[in-house]
């Protein structure tokens, strides 16, 4: 049954590509830096002077150190432990939801594709930093609910283009061969709609939330420089950044890792993205 | 064309109505109200309350729900908590700094990202289209906050060839009108720039792709087949079909925009709606919270409404709906 519709070209060949390889090696480092953050991190993050006050990068410290003097290598480990956990989660959240709301639009049209396409059109004017800004700012809540709210949010404005996707190729395909096949042997639509179609759809869906994870992790990262992340002891690459704006002109180093570290990680998923959307 | 306006105007006016009461709603579910933030706890309970029923608090949400469409509908905005000013003049000053930056913005961004996509597209492959577009790639995936840093450390510490923060030097007021207008082109260079790069990028990443799908297409290989020549092609042929995406793009490229100019703003001290709306909310200053929403909601509605009519312009199909 796979492969009926279009044949793409096997996604390890996609991503045997120089382009896809340096992203999914950026990629790779990055995470699995913030996987084993408690192996790797030679200090405590959260640990005041463990070396002197705002000190240039040296063989103690890699990346030098705060105001605090806390180890910012460490800080930069487990900070991205944040951002990618806020972005990993979110970003699910949204395939979930685009997945869903574009496979019953697809397949029932008429009433429901019309709301599901309206409601598309509303969440995609919705400028998302600012409605994140709004729900965060207005309900400080604390740690974990925070880091939900964040994750509930950045997901639920995250699915119209995904929705899109999926709504018009099982559109395509609900007069198909697969879907005739699938009713014709009196399978549960449920069935055929989540098991037989969409994972015929599925491919750039999934290349378009590793681009997505991309934007989200800036949007997290946004949010801890205004302070409205995570709260402040937890280490996140936005909030280190902020710190070390007060310290441009004389402690370059503090804001220079978390950012580069964020460039890194976006291109990685925008080159790693573009190679599983082309064919 | 007539119908298309009226359903456009009722999304329009729907989507208004929801952003505000999507705000409304989070201000309600906002742990405290108003007299908690800006009345000395110390007070008397008494003149607590009369405070609270100046500002109305006393009704019931419901009532404060409707009286609340009901002001916005006449245009009535209220007053700020925090400045104890009319909110209209808050959002009067605010809002040329913010419109003078994205105004720039936008117009630098499309034109020049629209030409260098067409260019990337045209020399699709070559070495220094590669070059060009891993540059672009590492611009397009940089936070503007990080971006704006970095450019304050280098142009503005390290050169020194530009102020860092605000519209307007401190004795801006002295000087003549040539020294004063410098001035605040000075001022602009920075905040433009961060905004811009990233922009400029994501512009010239649609472009290409856009004006690449076109040049696949079948009457362009008729185009060449007849043997048209090359600029004939792209220019006059593809690229009119490869604008009609990107002027949906633009429209829909201002809520981005805003976004970005919230941070920018906050970076480089930018006296302009995004900072006034932070510090609306961190200040909890809930009429300007509104206003603010409000305003943006309007500013997205109009986007995506020129966009669409841009884009039935240049494309006769879109016309009549597509019903053709």
């Amino acid at each position: 049954m796979r492969g009926e519709t279009s044949v793409a070209r096997p996604w390890v060949r996609r991503i045997a590509r120089p382009q896809a390889l340096i992203g999914l090696v950026l990629v790779l480092v990055l995470a699995l830096g913030a996987l084993l953050a408690p192996l790797l991190s030679p200090y405590d993050p959260l640990a005041l002077h463990v070396g002197p006050s705002l000190a240039s990068p040296s063989l103690a410290h890699w990346l030098g150190t705060d105001l605090h003097g806390r180890d910012l290598l460490s800080r930069l480990l487990w900070g991205g432990r944040v951002s990618l956990s806020v972005g990993l989660l979110s970003v699910t959240l949204s395939v979930v939801l685009g997945c869903t709301l574009g496979v019953v639009a697809g397949w029932y049209r008429g009433v429901s594709e019309r709301l599901i396409m309206g409601a598309t059109d509303l969440f995609l004017a919705m400028p998302r930093l600012l409605l994140v800004l709004a729900v965060l700012g207005l309900l400080r809540l604390s740690g974990a609910a925070s880091l939900l709210a964040m994750v509930l949010v950045l997901g639920g404005t995250g699915w119209m283009t995904m929705a899109r996707m999926v709504r018009a190729s099982v559109r395509t395909m609900a007069d198909g061969p697969l879907a005739r096949a699938g009713v014709g042997l009196g399978l549960p639509t449920w069935r055929i709609l989540f098991v037989h179609l969409l994972p015929q759809a599925l491919s750039p869906v999934l290349a378009h939330a590793t681009l997505n994870l991309g934007r989200v992790v800036l949007v997290e990262a946004s949010l801890s420089f205004l302070g409205l992340g995570v709260p402040p002891p937890t280490a996140s690459w936005g909030a280190t950044i902020a710190l070390g704006r007060e310290w441009l002109h004389s402690a370059w180093w503090i804001s220079t890792s978390p950012g580069l570290a964020l460039v890194g990680l976006v291109v990685g998923l925008e080159l790693l993205g573009g190679a599983l959307r082309e064919r | 064309m007539g119908r298309f306006l009226l359903r456009r105007a009722g999304y329009a006016v729907l989507l208004v109505w929801l952003v505000v009461t999507l705000t409304f709603g989070l201000l309600e579910l906002a742990p405290g109200d108003a007299s908690l933030h800006f009345v000395d706890p110390d007070l008397p309970a008494a003149r607590i309350d009369i405070l609270r029923a100046q500002w109305g608090l006393d009704q019931p949400v419901a009532l404060r729900y409707l009286q609340l469409l009901g002001n916005l509908a006449r245009g009535e905005l209220g007053e700020s908590l925090v400045h104890a000013r009319p909110v209209r003049a808050l959002l009067l000053e605010a809002l040329p700094p913010t419109l003078q930056l994205s105004g720039l913005v936008l117009l630098l961004s499309f034109g020049l990202g629209v030409p260098l996509g067409v260019w990337q597209a045209a020399r699709r492959g070559s070495r220094r289209e590669h070059a060009a577009g891993l540059l672009l790639l590492a611009l397009y995936a940089m936070p503007e906050f990080w971006l704006g840093m970095l450019l304050i450390m280098a142009l503005s510490g390290g050169l020194a060839w530009f102020p860092s923060s605000g519209l307007v030097a401190w004795d801006h007021a002295n000087m003549g009108w040539v020294e004063g207008t410098g001035d605040r082109l000075l001022h602009l260079v920075l905040p433009t720039l961060t905004l811009l790069l990233p922009a400029l990028a994501w512009v010239a990443r649609h472009q290409r792709a856009a004006m690449l799908d076109v040049l696949g297409s079948d009457y362009v290989r008729t185009a060449r087949a007849l043997g048209l020549s090359a600029p004939q092609v792209l220019f006059r042929h593809a690229l009119p079909s490869a604008l009609v995406p990107i002027l949906t793009l633009a429209g829909v490229s201002l809520p981005a925009l805003i976004s970005g100019s919230v941070v920018v703003e906050t970076v480089f001290a930018w006296p302009g709606m995004g900072r006034l709306m932070v510090q609306a909310i961190l200040g909890r200053d809930s009429p300007v919270i509104v206003a603010c929403f409000l305003f943006y909601a309007v500013l997205v509605v109009l986007g995506s409404l020129a966009a669409d009519l841009g884009a039935a312009w240049l494309d006769p199909r879109l016309r009549d709906g597509g019903r053709r």
